[in-house]
């Protein structure tokens, strides 16, 4: 069978030589080893009555769904929505004390996510230590918001505290390090190294769409954009500049699981200072109630027109 | 499926077969340069490998041990005693030393190799000085933060630090395994060490100066790739920074703002400095207070040092009721090291896009054409035809010839002299070979001639390995990046183009009846719980004589911290009449 699959293949690259002539799709594409058999749930989020202020720009908006990772070709449920699917933590019991509740559940302060990707085990947690000035975010990278899956609801934190960013190397008082457009927490939620400025342009898996865009997507960066099952989960952006000025951005094709209920959509805008080119980042969120799946929801912007308050919103449906 | 596969690839070619019927032009059919692209075919490369395995962080770290010796230490001192005092904090040295002489021979069996890790002391009460010489007490301060303080460098040697500095400190009280021995310092003889005041700042300064010192010695034996260093400085009082006041006689309170603030950023400063910031993981000003048994902590001693340590980007830690300095839990966290996938590029060593937009053959694939070569008169099968040591290709950028005369005889060849200080091997023939430090194909000559960072395989970072930006004539030296730029305004960018197997000396609209490459990347199972395993595959790669040589540069970077990439490459020749070339895991190097 081999064999003669690769005759065809050479017979066909032959033929084109010699003639001289490129087909349109140009290449022998090789089968997608990943399939989905059935297309994810999504929700739709729309966001209205954005308007940066006169000397500020747009730069990027990010709407993820904190609660699901997509990886070859799977949608895995992240019961603490910090980016560590549950059946990657319940793997690490035993070497890292990670548990599926918190985004915190090893060190107090310090994400699972860090500890993981920093190869922080059990046996040196416990030399982790966030002095209580630096246990709040100076760069608004940090969700806070009450959990109310557990009895009594507990306050949780999703995002990098001071500590965490000084702990990695970052400087607390920037939310992007490297610059590269791509927030420090998000660069660490999609596989990419904060402090490296130009990992958000490269591409890894060569299709020609870069991290940056597949983080924005919430496709994993080392994966192809166009396999079949990255098809299905990429989220799609839309802007539409309105009659009044503002601006309008959607986002469709948004995976959730358990038909959306609990599900933490996080926002992420990002603005340029036309003249002293500082950078802002704006956050907010939502927890999708159950029965989600499939509807639409509107969001008004939730940052006044200077965009500096409030911040880190929990935001309700319009 | 398998017979679906076939069936697609039928049908490709049917739709190939329609599609020159119907869509080919003579416009787009104009072939660039007829001789070259009458070779032209295409290639497929599939590759299977991963990612390392986590690895132990390596770093050096230099503890640097600052001890109070103020006379607060002492019994009796300021007696009568009374509840609430702030003296009698520690007379026998047993909070301060004890738990240091565990600390230090427990540090051996740290899963850092023992030589990584070294020690340095500093006391301070009125003065900083270096231990076990109050006599030779040296006023530096912030002021003047390159006075020697100390002859003191970081020991390596546990034993040798402990029994030179910490045990003659200690007054012999106890020796190295903890037991009593003749102590001088009692309750009813004080040591006479602890006298005088408590000079925070005299301590930072020497801190400062020590750590200055080490940092000007590593920086000149600088072995590559560096280990960095980590400063742990270890900050022990019991608070109550004061000096000497003579007029009137008595004693003026140190403070943050006036006193501490600039000299710990200005240690804090290494970091960021160009010299000094590559060599250094971490700066750190931790700081431990110990109270009286008797007293609560004073609320203006532990601010401050939390100020401090803050700033210092330390911890701050408060050892009350007479309980030890417990020195364990200011050591760096050790961690493992894990590696993600930062980019993979696939060459092929001898079919190069030349400067003048054509893809040519290059038979010894050094980058310079069988063509070029000819006609500059190298030799198109020796990638270093003078047997210098330096590429044809790096000798035709660098001074516009491959050879230092046309004849390409060694004896008049180009000896390089900012090479000097390399130890190349020679052969029988007399052809130099220079060490490779970096594994990105360019040697540590080629690397000085052209400014690039020999330990470096990146040096400019943009995840583009030297010598393939180099042989796409785009900047690779620090500072320099080409890769994302769009000279043509083409719907790709140069490091695009470089991925797709398009030149990036012109525009794409140049470009005709070429096939850009299409790559698939896909995961497969890992090999360990912690890296990642991927199948890659490239169609439609371009070759232009059958002994093609696939070179498969994987890079991978550092999740978090350290931020260091890694390369791995393959080499791998097409055979024969096989449109395909194989990459397994091992080939990977």
């Amino acid at each position: 069978m081999k064999k003669s699959k690769r005759l065809i293949r050479f017979f066909a690259i032959a033929w084109v030589a010699a003639t001289g002539c490129t087909p349109a799709h140009k290449t022998l594409t090789p089968l997608q080893a990943l399939q989905v058999a059935l297309p994810p749930q999504t929700v739709t989020i729309k966001l209205t009555g954005y308007k940066p202020a006169a000397e500020r720009s747009f730069s990027n908006i990010f709407v993820n769904n904190f609660s699901v990772k997509a990886s070859q070709g799977q949608l895995t449920y992240s019961s603490a929505r910090d980016g560590m699917p549950d059946t990657l933590k319940l793997a690490h019991i035993a070497d890292y004390n990670f548990g599926t509740g918190s985004a915190e559940s090893a060190v107090p302060y310090f994400p699972d996510l860090v500890l993981y990707l920093a190869g922080i085990t059990s046996s040196s947690q416990s030399l982790l230590y966030c002095p209580p000035s630096q246990t709040l975010s100076s760069t608004n990278d940090l969700f806070s918001y009450i959990d109310t899956r557990t009895s009594p609801p507990t306050t949780q934190y999703l995002g990098l505290r001071d500590c965490d960013k000084l702990y990695i190397g970052l400087n607390n008082n920037l939310f992007d390090n490297d610059g590269d457009g791509i927030p420090d927490y998000l660069e660490l939620r999609c596989g990419l190294n904060p402090a490296n400025p130009n990992d958000a342009n490269l591409s890894i898996a060569g299709d020609g769409v870069s991290n940056i865009q597949k983080c924005k997507q919430g496709i994993p960066v080392d994966e192809n954009a166009n396999s079949q099952p990255n098809q299905l989960f990429a989220s799609k952006y839309r802007t539409t500049v309105q009659s009044d000025g503002t601006t309008a951005f959607s986002v469709s094709n948004l995976p959730v699981l358990n038909g959306g209920q609990d599900n933490f959509i996080a926002f992420h805008l990002t603005e340029l200072d036309n003249t002293t080119q500082k950078s802002f980042l704006f956050t907010a969120f939502y927890i999708l109630p159950a029965g989600s799946a499939g509807q639409t929801f509107s969001f008004a912007y939730w940052a006044n027109q200077q965009g500096m308050t409030p911040q880190n919103q929990g935001l309700t449906p319009l | 499926m398998k017979t679906h596969r076939v069936s697609s690839k039928i049908s490709a070619t049917l739709a190939c077969v329609s599609l020159v019927s119907l869509s080919c032009n003579e416009n787009t059919l104009t072939p660039l340069t007829q001789n070259e692209f009458a070779n032209l075919h295409y290639v497929n490369v599939d590759a299977q490998f991963c990612t390392s395995e986590p690895e132990n962080s390596q770093q050096k770290i230099k503890y640097l041990f600052l001890i109070d010796h103020s006379a607060s230490n002492q019994p009796l001192f300021g007696s009568p005693l009374v509840a609430g005092d702030d003296n009698n904090t520690d007379p026998v040295g047993a909070r301060r030393y004890g738990p240091l002489v565990q600390f230090v021979n427990g540090v051996i069996q740290n899963p850092n190799p023992s030589n990584l890790t070294s020690f340095a002391l500093i006391d301070f009460n009125s003065n900083a000085y270096a231990p076990g010489y109050p006599g030779a007490y040296v006023n530096i301060s912030a002021a003047n933060p390159t006075a020697t303080a100390t002859t003191q460098t970081f020991d390596t040697d546990p034993n040798d630090f402990l029994n030179t500095y910490v045990i003659p400190d200690w007054e012999g009280c106890f020796n190295n395994s903890g037991q009593s021995q003749n102590c001088l310092g009692t309750a009813t003889n004080p040591q006479p060490f602890d006298v005088g005041f408590t000079n925070y700042q005299s301590a930072l300064a020497a801190a400062q100066d020590l750590i200055y010192n080490d940092l000007e010695a590593e920086a000149t034996s600088l072995v590559t790739p560096p280990v960095k260093i980590d400063y742990v400085i270890i900050m022990v009082t019991d608070g109550f920074p004061n000096v000497a006041s003579p007029n009137p006689p008595g004693y003026t309170p140190q403070s943050f703002s006036v006193d501490l603030q600039g000299v710990i950023q200005n240690i804090i400063n290494y970091k960021s400095n160009p010299t000094f910031g590559p060599l250094i993981s971490n700066i750190s000003l931790n700081t431990a207070y110990y109270y009286p048994s008797a007293a609560t902590p004073d609320q203006n001693d532990e601010n401050l040092l939390q100020q401090m340590s803050a700033l210092g980007l330390g911890k701050s830690q408060v050892f009350g009721n007479g309980s030890s300095v417990v020195y364990q839990s200011y050591a760096p966290v050790s961690r493992q090291v894990k590696y993600n996938l930062a980019d993979v590029w696939i060459e092929n060593e001898n079919a190069v896009w030349w400067d003048n937009g054509q893809l040519m053959l290059d038979s010894d694939g050094d980058g310079l054409p069988d063509l070029i070569e000819s006609q500059l008169g190298s030799n198109p099968f020796v990638q270093d035809s003078d047997g210098n040591g330096v590429s044809d290709l790096v000798e035709y950028r660098a001074m516009g010839k491959p050879c230092k005369d046309a004849s390409c005889s060694p004896a008049n060849r180009n000896p390089y002299a900012v090479c000097d200080g390399l130890s190349p091997s020679t052969d029988a023939s007399g052809n130099v070979t220079f060490p490779y430090s970096a594994k990105d194909g360019l040697n540590d000559c080629e690397k000085l001639v052209l400014n690039g960072t020999q330990a470096n395989f990146d040096s400019n970072g943009d995840f583009l390995p030297d010598l393939m930006e180099f042989k796409a004539n785009l900047p690779f030296v620090l500072g320099a990046s080409g890769a994302f730029l769009n000279p043509y305004g083409d719907p790709l960018n140069n490091y695009q183009k470089l991925k797709a197997g398009l030149p990036v000396s012109i525009s794409q609209a140049k470009v005709l009846n070429f096939n850009t490459r299409q790559i698939t990347l896909e995961h497969v199972q890992s090999t360990t719980p912690d890296n990642q395993c991927y199948h890659l595959i490239a169609g439609s790669v371009a070759a232009l004589n059958g002994g093609n040589s696939i070179k498969i540069s994987v890079i991978q970077n550092t999740a978090v911290i350290d931020n260091v990439p890694i390369l791995q490459t393959a080499v791998r020749a097409l055979n024969g009449m096989s449109d395909s070339v194989y990459f397994v895991p091992t080939d990977f190097k």
